[in-house]
């Protein structure tokens, strides 16, 4: 599968996998744009690798979407992956209770 | 930029008495209410904003007094201590106390109230306690931890609406983190649904996350402070929750299980403006309103074509929307003053040894703020007089056949154009015959003298009825009943008593809403216009040559209404207005009435009844004997307002006829048959 879109939030296919990049600060403003991603991720029910170097924020918002996908997913036999978390997200998810929900 | 932070100070000072306020009618609830979180919520709210506003302005003392009563109160809260009435006297100390540097701070002499000797009380309450020793040392040992930590149960239920907070509350999370360690953290995702479902703007997730510090539980609550309104908070320390199966159903484990909930707070809306501004907005509709009288005045002799009419019409109606618009602004709950008195009340009893709860009705009748703010003295003397001498001691009312506990009734309400305002006691009733026998002994009265029960309960009022017997150091300090009369009816009111002998007294004050606005009477003295009150007037009636008597050696007139005879006074001698008729026959006899006691005020003409602009007398020029002020009429001239109790003493003073054998005032003497001429 062809690269979908060049924006912040954008998913590419890489063989059986599906890639997820987030970029920068995905928060409530975003969350839109990262369930219509999520959505057409969900519906294509393989694993995702959630590509996160370059994220700086991570809010509720965004988390959300990112569990129901992963929910979405593991009905159909798949899973959802969190990749390269920089330290500070990986310290709110700690907080959060959310570092083992993936 | 240089910011004015007197301006900010003033608010801070005017709110913080207001929350003075909120705390000491919680602290007296909170015997009664147990540990019910709705009344400690409220103290805890009021004490905290009072801190957190003093803290910006670096007030230290009003921080470290606020900071220390938070802390018990927050205990309260929090299930780790219990309110006891020793504890609600510490608290209610603290509360004075803070009070006191309040009002120090605000002159610029915050040093000049010590508080050193209050935060040992507090802090000797925060160090013991009876449940939280237990609890506290129950919630040590199960966070393994000797340093007095205790672990929190926080558990976070934001609104679905939550996002639009603007608040990432997962930054909310981390800083309630960096308060202690964070044991375990669980997310509740129950509410989320299908990705396909999700509407990404809405928040589908909450929290319940286990805290161990040694911060205390509202510095953990302060963390969502800002999201109040938007999410459910419970903090509890889990240490009650060990003791709660050790008490199986104890009532500490009915308290504990109770919820540390916070109120939604709605979003404010009102505004705070200073009074001067709202002063200043009424003269301006006051200018206003005689500008409009002005305007219809002038045109009333032009030849007005319908759309004038229609215009001018439209102009008045408005104009009387605006002013009663405006003057609404100024109007406030009774409820302001009456709050100070459940205090009050409590103090009292517990010094007299006496039993009896306050009741308030009504407090949510509005009256205009001046007259609120003269109210708080004489309804404090009333509320003192009836615990002091209405309220019977416990054994006696049970004697009696009545409750231990008496009953003092505040009570308000509309009637008609005015508010009145009752004080009512179940004691012991006025003893008329001792009344009557002092009254006889002080020379205020004949031994012979005939007199209704009304009139003998309205001695309780005269000037120098001395109440030496039954003085105590609670009631009659210095302000008797006659300097409560004398509040009321400068306030425009009027004062009665009612009361049934073995069964209480209800006293009553009539006050009119407004002292700025006032419906009177016109009436015409030579060239000059006068105004009467209008609640005063009773009738207005043309003498006949048989009505008006004078006093045996001219010491005044009277006049026989229908074979009542009244003091007369004539309004033109007394005010020296020149011109004015002579003979009453040619004139009016305004009958008014102050107090029950009638009296008539002759006139020359009566011109019609006017809603008027009080403005000062007294501020503008001095003042004047039986004025109490002044308007100005449609046609610009200015009319003084007649003072009615005023004109009242001076029509019953007796003073020595002077060269035409007239009282010296143009009053009249007491009605006494036998001088009658």
């Amino acid at each position: 599968m062809a690269e979908i879109t060049r924006e912040p939030i954008r998913a590419e296919a890489a063989g059986e996998m599906r890639i997820l990049h987030l970029e920068g600060q995905v928060t409530v403003s975003s969350a839109r744009r990262l369930l219509e991603v999520a959505n057409r991720l969900g519906k294509e029910g393989r694993e995702v690798a959630v590509r996160c170097e370059h994220l700086t924020h991570l809010d509720c918002a965004g988390v959300q979407v990112l569990l129901a996908l992963n929910e979405t997913l593991k009905g159909q036999g798949a899973r959802l992956v969190l990749q390269n978390l920089p330290e500070s997200v990986q310290q709110t998810l700690r907080v959060a209770g959310l570092a083992d929900a993936w | 930029m240089q910011i004015d932070l007197k301006k900010f100070q003033e608010t801070f000072f005017e709110e913080a008495a207001e929350h003075l306020s909120t705390m000491e009618s919680g602290l007296l609830h909170l015997e009664e209410s147990g540990s019910d979180n709705e009344f400690l919520n409220t103290i805890f709210r009021a004490a905290h904003s009072i801190k957190g506003a003093a803290g910006s302005f670096d007030f230290k003392e009003i921080v470290r007094l606020t900071h220390v009563m938070e802390n018990v109160l927050d205990k309260l809260r929090s299930n780790l201590l219990t309110p006891t009435a020793d504890l609600t006297q510490i608290l209610l100390r603290a509360s004075d106390r803070l009070r006191e540097v309040v009002d120090a701070t605000r002159r610029g002499e915050a040093s000049s109230v010590p508080i050193d000797d209050i935060l040992p009380e507090l802090e000797a309450v925060l160090g013991g306690g009876r449940p939280s020793e237990a609890a506290v040392a129950a919630a040590v040992s199960m966070s393994g931890d000797p340093r007095g930590e205790v672990v929190y149960s926080v558990v976070f239920e934001p609104e679905l609406e939550f996002f639009r907070q603007g608040q990432d509350l997962f930054l909310l999370l981390r800083e309630l983190g960096e308060l202690g360690e964070i044991l375990s953290s669980e997310c509740q995702r129950s509410r989320m649904p299908a990705l396909e479902e999700l509407d990404p703007e809405l928040c589908y997730l909450g929290w319940k996350v286990r805290v161990r510090t040694a911060r205390a539980a509202h510095e953990l609550r302060d963390v969502f402070m800002f999201v109040e309104g938007a999410c459910r908070l419970d903090v509890t320390a889990e240490a009650l929750a060990v003791a709660d199966a050790a008490a199986a159903a104890g009532p500490v484990a009915a308290r504990a299980e109770r919820r540390v909930a916070v109120d939604r707070r709605s979003e404010s809306t009102s505004i705070r403006v200073p009074t001067e501004k709202v002063d200043g907005l009424i003269n301006l509709v006051g200018e206003l309103v005689i500008s409009q009288a002005m305007v219809n005045q002038a045109v009333a002799s032009l030849s007005m074509t319908p759309e004038l009419e229609e215009a001018l019409m439209v102009v008045q109606r408005s104009t009387r929307e605006l002013q009663e618009q405006v003057m609404a602004i100024r109007m406030l709950p009774i409820g302001t003053v009456f709050n100070r008195f459940p205090r009050l009340v409590h103090d009292l009893t517990m010094k007299l040894g006496k039993r009896a709860r306050l009741e308030i009705e009504g407090a949510e009748t509005e009256l205009d703020k001046s007259v609120i703010e003269q109210l708080g003295d004489p309804l404090t003397h009333l509320i003192r007089n009836s615990i002091d001498h209405g309220i019977e001691d416990p054994e006696q009312r049970a004697l009696a056949g009545k409750p231990e506990e008496g009953v003092i009734t505040l009570r308000a309400y509309h009637e008609g154009g005015t508010v009145v305002i009752e004080v009512a006691d179940d004691g012991k009733g006025l003893d008329r015959e001792r009344i009557r026998a002092k009254a006889v002994s002080q020379g205020l009265i004949r031994e012979d003298q005939t007199m209704t029960d009304e009139e003998v309960n309205a001695l309780i009022f005269a000037a120098g009825f001395s109440t030496a017997a039954v003085v105590s150091d609670v009631s009659g300090r210095g302000v008797g009943m006659d300097v409560v009369k004398r509040n009321v009816e400068s306030l425009n009111g009027a004062i009665s008593v009612h009361s049934t002998q073995g069964k209480g007294s209800r006293i009553r004050i009539r006050l009119p809403l407004t002292l700025a606005i006032l419906d009177g009477l016109s009436v015409q003295l030579g060239r000059d216009v006068f105004i009467v009150p209008l609640l005063s007037i009773r009738q207005s009636v043309r003498p006949e040559p048989s009505d008006i008597k004078t006093v045996l050696g001219g010491r005044g007139e009277l006049f026989v209404l229908r074979g009542e005879q009244l003091p007369l006074v004539r309004l033109s001698r007394l005010f020296g207005v020149a011109g004015a008729c002579e003979d009453p026959q040619q004139g009016i006899v305004v009958v008014t009435e102050n107090d029950g006691h009638r009296f008539g005020v002759l006139v020359d003409d009566v011109l019609g009844q006017l809603q008027v602009v009080v403005k000062s007398i007294e501020k503008n020029y001095r003042k004047v004997e039986a004025v109490m002020g002044a308007t100005i009429l449609g046609d610009g001239r200015v009319a003084f307002i007649v003072d009615v109790a005023e004109l009242h003493r001076i029509a019953t003073r007796r003073k020595a006829p002077d060269e035409d054998g007239r009282s010296a005032d143009g009053g009249a003497a007491a009605p006494v048959q036998e001088e009658v001429a």
